[in-house]
């Protein structure tokens, strides 16, 4: 492959990844993704939740498929490809435009009838902010790195998290929300700065 | 209701997501030059030789643009660095260890050729450290008990709400706050371990000064062994570390050095939970042999392997 400058194919051009020798055989990553579909799938029977007839439980079941795989599937799947990578990021992106939607549907189901309470709506945007930001960065640990795009990244995550922490923890603590909310704020985005190699 | 009338738009924005995901890393950056700019580097600039852009653009006969912009994108992603003095070096694929240690390596070892230096994995050399995932599992366990156990869900939305009636999906968006606060502790104290840890307990190889490692917490290399000592090396992964391997980021096991043979009373220095622990395992037998000529001859593999996910497929 000595002479093709595509980037991707040049990680090809192995003759034999290291890392390899520690990891379980492609077809067993893919084995173990498939039981702990099935396992979701059984834990969702088991609970009712695959009858999509009753309002909500659609929406549950879509939201636990997605964020399950998305954490599972970086853990479990070791193979480097380009083709492995492209599928780890169409969950990721699966789980945070399914867990977008929902927010939009109970912002506008909302302004009809009452279901939740706004601050728990902040909370949700929370979560999604939060958990979506670490997982981006387990996902693609080279694309952040200690620049100003990082920094500037994680100032503007954290100033959401923060808002919509505080929009909740004010009304449930008044007084005390805004100092647990920079408590927790802190957290994240300690969290989220890159990790130096190994 | 909205949400009842709407709520099938969840699963195809999810199959939307899935699809934009996939198709947004399709697409190969192309960087010309950048092979033979690789080539010219693993052929004639190994081992700590520096060299200039000026040498890369007159060793690959490429436009100075071309070998500029190939150079820039091996820098940004750590394949090579580029000095005070100005000259670039290739960073070597097996040296695990921080710039700052990299630099207290070279200086206590006289500036030789390093071909190996790793951390000990913090976590498994203590393994008290590892009750930091506790937090982020007692989360999990918390969050699971107050939502399908009646009594602790009552328990608890009293405890947020005062006695009024349970709304399972309120509780359900304030546990998954919870699981968060869990992930993101585990995250941030990992973090703290990991770098209070690093700057400790390292081992580095040097091709003719032999093992040095830390003995100490704040210790300066002090331990020693010269490669010529080296009578027995020996690598051993647990079954324990077998299984973790599978799925850590870095994959570790145990080197076992013997200096003089046990029968004439030699101690066997131990240096447990160290990353990449096969290629540790070469790299101390080449030392020994005084043969690091597959190092040499398969140096490009190594540093593709050191870049392989150091190169995204796309920029955001």
């Amino acid at each position: 492959m000595v002479g093709d400058d595509n980037v991707e194919a040049l990680d090809d051009a192995m003759i034999e990844d290291m890392g390899k020798g520690y990891r379980f055989r492609p077809m067993m990553q893919a084995v173990l993704i498939g039981i702990i579909i099935l396992v979701t799938a059984f834990t969702l029977f088991l609970t009712d939740m695959l009858d999509f007839t009753v309002v909500g439980h659609l929406t549950i079941t879509t939201l636990t498929f997605c964020w399950i795989l998305a954490f599972v599937f970086p853990l479990i799947v070791k193979t480097k490809s380009h083709r492995v990578h492209q599928v780890s990021m169409g969950i990721y992106w699966a789980s945070i435009l399914s867990l977008i939607g929902s927010i939009i549907l109970l912002i506008v189901d909302q302004s009809q009838t009452t279901t939740i309470l706004p601050t728990s709506i902040a909370l949700l945007i929370a979560f999604l902010v939060g958990v979506g930001s670490q997982l981006f960065q387990h996902l693609n640990p080279e694309l952040v790195k200690r620049n100003a795009l990082t920094y500037l990244s994680v100032f503007s995550c954290s100033v959401v998290f923060f808002i919509c922490v505080w929009i909740y923890m004010e009304t449930l603590i008044p007084g005390w929300g805004i100092w647990l909310t920079i408590v927790f704020t802190a957290l994240f985005a300690y969290a989220l700065l890159p990790e130096k190699t190994i | 209701m909205v949400f009842a009338e709407w709520e099938w738009l969840i699963p195809v924005l999810a199959l939307i997501g899935f699809i934009i995901g996939f198709l947004i890393t399709v697409k190969q950056r192309k960087i010309p030059g950048i092979s033979d700019v690789i080539d010219t580097i693993v052929m004639k600039y190994l081992d700590e030789r520096g060299f200039r852009l000026n040498d890369l653009v007159k060793e690959t006969g490429l436009p100075d643009p071309v070998v500029k912009r190939a150079v820039k994108e091996l820098e940004r992603n750590d394949i090579v660095f580029r000095k005070k003095s100005g000259w670039f070096q290739l960073n070597d694929p097996l040296i695990f260890l921080s710039e700052k240690d990299m630099i207290r390596a070279s200086r206590l070892t006289k500036d030789d050729n390093l071909v190996y230096g790793g951390y000990q994995n913090p976590f498994f050399s203590h393994v008290e450290l590892i009750t930091v995932y506790g937090i982020f599992l007692g989360a999990i366990i918390f969050a699971a008990i107050c939502f399908f156990v009646e009594p602790a869900k009552i328990w608890l939305w009293q405890l947020l709400h005062g006695p009024t009636a349970v709304n399972d999906l309120e509780l359900g968006i304030f546990l998954l706050f919870i699981i968060m606060l869990g992930m993101m502790t585990t995250d941030a104290i990992e973090n703290l371990i990991s770098i209070w840890s690093r700057e400790r307990y390292s081992v580095v190889i040097g091709e003719r000064s032999g093992i040095a490692f830390d003995t100490s917490y704040s210790d300066e290399y002090s331990g020693r062994i010269g490669r010529g000592r080296i009578r027995k090396v020996d690598l051993q992964i647990s079954g324990i570390q077998k299984f973790m391997n599978y799925f850590l980021r870095v994959p570790i096991g145990d080197i076992y050095i013997c200096c003089v043979p046990k029968e004439q009373g030699g101690p066997t220095i131990a240096f447990k939970n160290m990353p990449f622990p096969r290629e540790m395992f070469f790299i101390i037998r080449s030392i020994q042999l005084k043969s690091l000529g597959w190092r040499k001859r398969h140096a490009r593999t190594l540093m593709l392997w050191r870049a392989r996910g150091a190169i995204p497929s796309i920029r955001f």
